[in-house]
């Protein structure tokens, strides 16, 4: 499981982009936290402790000694918390050996529990203490000499319950904590919804290469960002050099049929001219036809091999199967014009698209169908169907039906012929079975109803 | 009939000049595409055997042009690449017609005559007009099952207006049609071979049209 969740961040732009905004987010906005926290903690105490200190003026002010060398408190402090008891607010005043002498009304029957510690001479001293019913004190401490008593020192001690500073360092800190919480949690929207919008451009790459593949189009086209153009501009090159190499290559098959064939044609038409003559070498015109013949049947194979070789299955392509069997009923209807067969096509769907390339649908079904033209005594139907991306067209011709055709779900393998009594180079059908086998189709012989061939064709289809 | 051939390769081009010839055709020849689709644009041909491979201009182009200009000729393609995208490409630019080279002559022969049985309405190889026959495969001419004996300019006329039943054939379209190109014409020997041809098959078969022609007419045969 950790093992997944680790491939599935690394294998996530949105999960990288979006997890590295937010873990930056947290540490920035827990160290302000932080910080702010700190920061109001010291200034409250501060302040408390400047109050506390006013609080020890105002006593130190006040205690005085009477004509008998007695200390007194001439008032008991302006604030009336001095007076109620465990107020929060209490005064105290020690002598050197750090007996209580005086203390404020407020402490009652307990007193300050503080450390007879040495204090420089007016040097002010804070301490956390424990006070009356258990009140956590701030206390502030200074010694004072009083006129006319000698080098007598007496401690001034003042405390003052934290509980309102505790409490206003609480509601800082929830207030704080919350507004830290919204802005983290909006931060953590604008990041997501940044990154969504950062990653736009790459969605719509990803719907262009789908459509691509779709067939709707034969490159990527669309405005990207700058950072995508090289990327767009290799990835179209690479489209166009393939088809370009698949076009070299159809067109080299081509020239080199062209060049080779003429000159057999020339060398085939004049063997027979010679042998129409009467002093002749019948040996030598034999020898050179069967040479020639073979020949012939080489170059054929080799090209076709070629032509196969050159249609590498182009991912994006799609070509409509109503107008290519038209077509092709039209170039037969033509060709087979002697024949006055009758063909019948059933109603394809106009939208209804073979996943590949035209001049592979032509070559396979123009192969199945001159065959079926070859054989039919009268008629010839094809009919279509589409399910789950497949293509399934049926050619069925009122022939003799081949019987080795028929006894088998294989054409004949190559080179050899189903039937010799009918012209053709039995070339046809095993190249429309290695087609069929590129795409990953289907092709069956069966034997006709009531006579007949019926070759089932199943090929990768789409509907658009 | 007279036909076109249109094949850059000097020796299939003879070949095929001669073997045509000999099975009573008069032949033109053309070695490129600007040539074939000039003599195509001008010339009364009854059939065009158009090689697809051509210096200066393809024969599909050629052939797109002839068809954009209204010429209907009948046009058998001959192509090396027996791929059917570019049979099909062939006849949606307007052929009748292909041959894959390499081929046999008997086959040229035989589509050719088709071709222009086709073109004139008929399905049959053998034309017929009454008691005249006129068998197109083996280029004879018999009379109530007995042959006639013809020379080649004789049997061209004949065919060509068995071709046309019916119809009125100038003087000058039978010269067009049944002389190649450089041949000397002279327009009197079709009329010495009308009367000569008249002698050889029953009377009143070829009608003359005063100054329009002949008809081998349908109704007297």
């Amino acid at each position: 499981m950790p093992n997944n969740s680790v491939r599935s961040w690394r294998g996530s732009l949105r999960l990288r982009l979006f997890g590295g905004t937010a873990l930056w987010i947290a540490l920035a906005l827990g160290l302000t936290t932080i910080a702010l926290d700190g920061l109001f903690k010291d200034q409250a105490t501060r302040q408390f402790e400047q109050q506390l200190q006013s609080y020890l003026y105002q006593i130190v002010v006040a205690f005085d000694v009477d004509a008998q060398g007695n200390p007194l408190m001439q008032t008991a402090g302006a604030d009336p918390r001095f007076n109620r008891p465990e107020s929060g607010l209490y005064w105290q005043i020690n002598d050197q050996s750090g007996a209580v002498l005086l203390k404020s009304r407020s402490l009652w029957d307990t007193k300050l529990n503080v450390t007879n510690d040495a204090l420089k001479n007016g040097e002010i001293h804070f301490h956390n203490l424990t006070g009356p019913a258990s009140q956590a004190l701030i206390v502030a401490e200074q010694n004072v000499l009083l006129e006319g008593l000698g080098s007598k020192q007496f401690r001034v001690i003042v405390g003052s319950d934290t509980q309102a500073l505790t409490r206003a360092i609480q509601t800082w800190q929830r207030s704080l904590w919350l507004f830290v919480g919204i802005l983290f949690l909006s931060l953590l929207v604008a990041a997501s919804a940044q990154v969504a919008f950062g990653l736009l451009p790459l969605r719509q790459l990803q719907r262009s290469l789908k459509a691509l593949r779709d067939g709707d189009g034969t490159r990527i086209v669309g405005a990207f960002p700058t950072e995508l153009k090289p990327l767009i501009e290799d990835f179209n090159a690479v489209i166009d050099t393939n088809e370009k190499i698949i076009e070299r290559a159809r067109n080299q098959a081509g020239d080199l049929a062209h060049s080779i064939k003429t000159p057999i044609s020339v060398m085939s038409n004049a063997l027979r001219l010679e042998q129409a003559r009467n002093h002749h070498d019948p040996a030598l015109v034999a020898s050179l036809q069967e040479q020639l013949q073979q020949l012939q049947q080489q170059v054929q194979w080799r090209l076709k091999r070629a032509r196969i070789a050159a249609s590498a299955g182009v991912p994006h392509a799609r070509t409509p199967v109503k107008t290519t069997v038209e077509q092709l009923t039209r170039v037969m209807k033509k060709v087979h014009a002697e024949k006055s067969i009758q063909v019948t096509v059933s109603d394809i769907p106009a939208d209804l698209d073979f996943a590949g390339e035209l001049q592979d649908l032509q070559e396979i079904l123009g192969n199945l169908l001159d065959n079926a033209y070859k054989w039919a005594a009268h008629t010839i139907s094809v009919n279509s169907a589409y399910a789950d991306g497949k293509l399934r067209l049926t050619i069925q011709d009122d022939g003799p039906g081949c019987l080795n055709l028929t006894e088998s779900t294989q054409a004949p393998t190559r080179g050899q012929r189903a039937d010799e009594s009918i012209p053709g180079s039995g070339l046809g059908l095993s190249i429309a079975r290695d087609l069929v086998g590129l795409y990953g189709g289907e092709l069956l012989f069966q034997a006709g109803s009531p006579n007949g061939l019926r070759i089932t064709l199943t090929l990768p289809g789409d509907l658009r | 009939m007279r036909l076109l051939v249109v094949e850059d390769d000097a020796t299939l081009q003879r070949q095929l000049s001669e073997a045509l010839t000999a099975s009573g055709y008069a032949v033109d020849v053309a070695s490129d595409g600007r040539e074939a689709l000039y003599l195509g644009q001008e010339q009364p041909y009854d059939a065009v055997i158009l090689d697809v491979g051509l210096p200066l201009m393809d024969g599909i182009s050629v052939l797109r042009k002839w068809r954009a200009e209204q010429r209907t000729m009948p046009v058998l393609i001959l192509t090396a690449r027996d791929d059917w995208h570019d049979k099909v490409a062939g006849i949606d630019a307007g052929a009748d017609d292909y041959v894959t080279k390499p081929f046999h002559m008997q086959e040229i022969l035989a589509r050719v005559r088709a071709l222009i049985r086709r073109a004139s309405g008929g399905a049959d190889s053998i034309l017929r007009c009454g008691k005249l026959e006129l068998d197109t495969r083996t280029s004879r001419a018999s009379c109530e099952n007995e042959l006639i004996t013809l020379t080649s300019h004789e049997f061209k006329i004949l065919s060509y207006l068995m071709h046309h039943l019916d119809e009125v054939v100038s003087r000058s379209a039978l010269t067009e049609h049944i002389y190649a190109q450089d041949f000397d014409r002279d327009s009197n020997t079709i009329e010495v071979m009308i009367g000569r041809l008249r002698k050889k098959i029953p009377d009143g078969m070829i009608q003359t049209v005063r100054g329009m022609g002949y008809r081998l007419a349908k109704a007297d045969c």
